[in-house]
């Protein structure tokens, strides 16, 4: 924090003043070289030495060189030897990758070191000053010199500009910085948060964790699939292939498809998969399932009952109303068809 | 030749005219943008859709399994080096005739290295793990494998993008500055922040002349081993048409003729556009044609090198390839690329009343990235599609989502150009006092 | 490299006799059953993206009426010095200590590179998602990943019935017998033309018939080291 008992002269003059005079009849006036500062639209010297607390930039840039190697040497070889996978015959620390990569890293941290120690030369160097006049911009000089309140320093500075030929001597009391650097990268770092969640949720797809393949303890397929014929059914087949055939043929074959297993040949629930099964199968020619309707047995298909599972997915609604119907007419001995619907 | 002191008089005039294009927006540019919108919208939809189908949606298919996105990522990676080399060989040399030209093509090579990047995602097959190549410490206790050439790609072209952005950035201060006391509105705040609270002080300048001298020789450097290793892409690779020494250098220089073919481009539309008749002058395209002379005798004599050889040794495996471009399925984009890059340069820029000509100077631009175009492409496809093993051999065009894609990605670049001129002064206002008042003091 | 170590035990390879080969192309039905291939379609078939882990080759010579055809069966040769594995930048491609060139599908990102890399262009990519019409799902082999689109593939010389040996073969005490551990294409061939063993074992089959003085390695000259040797009768 610069003390609040400095003022900070500043001046224009026009560009063919001679600097070094001016320079020189300031600081005779009593101000230390440091604090005289003469601002210009275009570097007035190709002067380029500068140096960052006592040391030369290029200094700052080959150490930088030296640890950006050293990144190369980590990647390029440390990983590799670190997590060695043998591939196409290669060493696994092959020194030609090593010197490319190291490369590239080492121009890499040279010259973003180089940069950011600029930024902060800079920065550290202007924040000396307070006078920014557009004016300097169109073609004029400048001077800004730091002096103490008192004394008389500051008068004698002044003399000295208005002697040198200065246009608009003016003296402004130095105050703190206005905004802290937070409040300005703020608005600028509020701009990361949505860029990261965006690149987190990349990584959130489930690739290949559900496979296609029927994989070992998987739960078992409930019924046969689309297009399934029942074994020795020439009978059915024919019933099929008419596509105008009566709905209890068709619920016939759907019944021999999908529902005996369990429930068995004659619907008694004695299907082969019974034994095994923790609740035996429905008896459909019990006085229960006689006193449903066609739509009381429609929806225990669609919705499922107990153990048995729902076939909404599996069967279209239509063949859910011929496998009711059919369901319905096996209490019914009268309506039973010869063909198919006795064979085994 | 003006007097110092006329300089110094000029100096307000030169802030207004470079400094107008960032305050005007006439109706033809919002068309302009709104037109590169809808392209670049349409790309984005066809890369999306690609995404979500599957790759392939272009034409690829064994043995092709590189084919546009890898041309067009090749392509604008050597269109970047435009930016670097004017800026970067040109500081070296201290050429005053580049400050008019720097910034325009300082711009052009950071977009296009976005862009080239951009391109690379196209091409990837699943393109949502694309972070598997970014070396971290992960779980998984596997890190890239940096023994690939694209590996070496990935450093490089972050190391070149970095370097670029910041050596775009370090001349860009002082018109930041600038622009600051200048500009209201919402750029203000943004032109303070960036501007680092320049004072126009002579040790700001010393560091920031240090840094840019510092910075030039090792992004030079860095330009040279970029495109080697683009190169080596290929180079690296057992396919025959690609394995051979010459491919480095070869890309390298190509880089360079395709970047100052662009550059070409680019000095027309802006002089054109803003009526910059004083600062970019005929001079400027005169230079700028003698060294694509030179780049392009240097990349005829790459070629011509690396084809005799091919020609003469004659090995099955590679004649195939030459006879397929010379005479066979790729003959016409063979011989297009041939004149566009080689003989309409070498007949038309020899010539200085062409090279005088700003017209002249944007169609030759033109027609050097369209060869340089299919001469990226005639590297890739051919070679791939006829393999050692003959049964393989097959036919390679582009689909018509690969095309949408690209289209959009170069409707990106001009866009992202031409929104970046509202911000950025597209000629280096105080480099161009600077050499100014170095002009008049001789 | 490909030097027999003592520690690993085993270095996989195969022995193609093209005077026994017909041309049948059981081989490469019953890899695509094995090793759940997809089914490219009519359309993809002819845009050249079948995929086909191994394929017979067929060359016409001579001219009508002497015409006569020459096949021969290529698939991912297992080199040595594969140049497919080094180009991949994600390790996706790996040489294993038993002399297999892995394929790390959930690693790979598509880039390709490995494909290009390929001289005997063994490797494919999935173009798209693949699909099955049901129920040919439940005919897929639980063993082996279904490969999502973006990924590359190739033969893996049936790498989930050598790794089932392995484990076989741990549990028991022993080393893995010769001929008991037979790729699909293997099994199926119905003249024997293809026979796989292990290479650092002198007395196994493989090792025998690699060394008949009909032998060649395919593109030998550009030092991949294949793992498959050709016989053929020059004569």
């Amino acid at each position: 924090m610069p003390p609040r008992d400095e003022l900070e002269l500043h001046a224009l003059f026009e560009p063919d003043v001679d600097v070094m005079n001016v320079r020189r009849q300031i600081a005779h006036a009593g101000v230390p070289e440091g604090s005289i500062h003469v601002l210009s639209p275009v570097p007035l010297s190709g002067a380029a030495s500068d140096r960052i607390a006592g040391i030369p930039l290029y200094v700052v840039t080959v150490l930088a060189g030296l640890v950006g190697i050293g990144v190369g040497l980590f990647f390029a070889a440390g990983t590799a030897a670190m997590y060695p996978l043998m591939t196409g015959g290669k060493p696994i620390v092959a020194p030609p990758v090593v010197g490319i990569v190291s490369y590239e890293t080492m121009m890499l941290v040279a010259i973003v070191t180089t940069f950011l120690t600029t930024v902060v030369k800079v920065r550290a160097t202007n924040s000396e000053i307070r006078f920014r006049d557009a004016r300097i911009d169109e073609g004029r000089m400048a001077v800004a010199i730091r002096v103490p309140m008192v004394g008389t320093i500051a008068g004698a500075v002044r003399e000295a500009l208005e002697q040198a030929g200065a246009i608009d001597v003016q003296a402004s009391v130095i105050m703190d910085e206005e905004e802290t650097v937070a409040q300005r990268v703020g608005p600028a770092a509020s701009l990361l948060l949505p860029i990261a969640l965006a690149g987190a949720l990349v990584g959130c797809s489930q690739d290949m964790q559900e496979q296609a393949s029927y994989q070992s303890q998987e739960a078992p397929r409930l019924h046969s699939p689309e297009g399934s014929i029942p074994r020795a059914s020439r009978g059915v087949l024919k019933a099929r292939s008419t596509s105008a055939g009566p709905s209890e043929e068709r619920g016939a074959a759907l019944f021999r498809i999908n529902c005996v297993h369990c429930h068995g040949v004659q619907g008694d629930g004695d299907g082969p998969v019974a034994p095994y099964l923790k609740e035996p199968p429905g008896n459909l020619k019990n006085d229960e399932v006689r006193a449903m309707t066609d739509e009381q047995i429609y929806g225990v298909l669609t919705e499922g009952k107990d153990m048995m599972p729902s076939f909404k997915g599996e069967l279209s609604a239509n063949e859910r109303l011929d496998l009711a119907r059919f369901v319905a007419s096996l209490s019914r001995p009268t309506t039973v068809r010869a063909d198919g619907s006795e064979d085994h | 030749m003006d007097t110092r002191h006329a300089v110094w008089n000029d100096m307000r005039g030169i802030n207004r005219d470079l400094l107008a294009p960032l305050s005007e927006v006439s109706g033809r540019y919002l068309l302009l943008v709104a037109c590169l919108a809808a392209l670049v919208a349409a790309g984005a939809g066809a890369w999306l859709y690609q995404i979500e189908t599957g790759i392939g949606q272009t034409n690829m298919h064994p043995p092709i399994f590189w084919s546009s996105y890898i041309a067009s990522f090749v392509y604008w990676i050597g269109v970047s080096h435009s930016g670097t080399f004017i800026s970067g060989v040109l500081r070296l040399t201290k050429a005053e005739w580049r400050r008019p030209v720097t910034r325009i093509a300082e711009l052009m090579t950071i977009i296009s290295v976005m862009i080239a990047g951009l391109c690379v995602f196209f091409h990837l097959g699943r393109v949502w793990r694309w972070y598997y190549l970014i070396p971290y410490p992960n779980q998984r206790e596997i890190w890239p494998d940096f023994r690939s050439p694209l590996m070496w790609d990935a450093t490089a072209v972050f190391t070149y993008a970095t370097a670029s952005t910041i050596y775009l950035y370090l001349p860009l201060i002082p018109d930041f500055a600038l622009a600051r006391d200048r500009v209201g509105g919402w750029r203000k705040p943004i032109y303070t922040l960036l501007s680092l609270g320049w004072k126009g002080s002579q040790r700001e300048w010393e560091t920031l002349n240090t840094a840019i001298r510092i910075i030039t020789p090792l992004i030079v450097m860095v330009m040279i081993s970029v495109h080697s290793i683009v190169g080596w892409d290929f180079g690296m690779s057992l396919v025959p048409g690609w394995h051979t020494s010459i491919i480095a250098p070869y890309f390298v220089v190509g880089a360079v003729h395709s970047g100052l073919g662009m550059v070409a481009i680019g000095l027309y539309v802006v002089r054109r556009t803003y009526g910059w008749e004083q600062y970019i002058r005929k001079e400027h395209f005169d230079k700028l044609g003698k060294l694509l002379v030179v780049t392009t005798l240097t990349l005829a004599y790459l070629y011509f090198a690396d084809q005799l050889t091919v020609w003469y040794g004659k090995k099955p495996d590679e004649m195939a390839i030459l006879h397929s471009m010379i005479t066979g399925d790729y003959a016409v984009p063979f011989w297009a690329m041939i004149a566009l890059i080689y003989i309409f340069p070498l007949a038309l820029l020899t010539n200085p009343t062409f090279r005088a000509w700003p017209v002249g100077m944007l169609c030759m631009g033109i027609g050097i990235n369209i060869g340089m175009y299919v001469e990226r492409a005639l590297i890739i496809v051919p070679p791939l599609t006829h393999p050692r093993l003959t049964y393989q051999w097959s036919q390679y065009f582009p689909s018509w989502i690969e095309l949408t894609i690209l289209t959009g990605a170069l409707a990106l670049a001009v866009l992202l150009y031409v929104l970046l001129s509202k911000f950025v002064p597209l000629i280096s206002i105080w480099e161009e006092k600077e050499g100014r008042l170095h002009a008049a003091a001789r | 490299m490909a030097e027999a170590d003592e520690k690993e035990p085993y270095r996989w390879g195969m022995v193609v006799d093209l005077d026994r080969c017909t041309g049948c192309e059981a081989c490469v039905v019953a890899c695509h059953a094995e090793n759940n291939i997809r089914i490219s379609g009519e359309r993809e078939a002819a845009e050249g993206r079948a995929i086909n882990w191994i394929r017979i080759e067929r060359y016409w010579e001579g001219e009508y009426p002497n015409v006569k055809a020459k096949f021969m069966p290529v698939l991912c040769q297992h080199c040595g010095n594969a140049p497919c594995e080094p180009v991949c930048p994600v390790y996706a491609s790996y040489h294993t200590p038993d002399g297999l060139n892995a394929q790390v599908y959930n690693r790979c990102i598509g880039v390709r590179y490995c494909g290009n890399n390929c001289p005997y262009v063994a490797r494919q990519f999935n173009w798209f998602d693949p699909h099955w019409d049901a129920p040919l799902e439940e005919q897929l082999n639980p063993d082996v990943t279904v490969r999502q689109n973006g990924i590359m593939e190739k033969c893996t010389f049936c790498v989930q019935r050598i790794r089932k040996a392995n484990e076989q073969a741990d549990q028991e005490g022993r080393h893995i017998r010769d001929g008991e551990v037979q790729p699909a294409c293997v099994q199926t061939c119905p003249t024997s033309a293809l026979v796989f063993g292990n290479r650092n074992d002198p007395k196994s089959q493989v090792s025998v018939m690699a060394r008949s003085d009909r032998g060649f390695r395919l593109l030998e000259s550009l030092g991949t080291d294949p793992a498959v040797t050709y016989l053929k009768r020059l004569s």
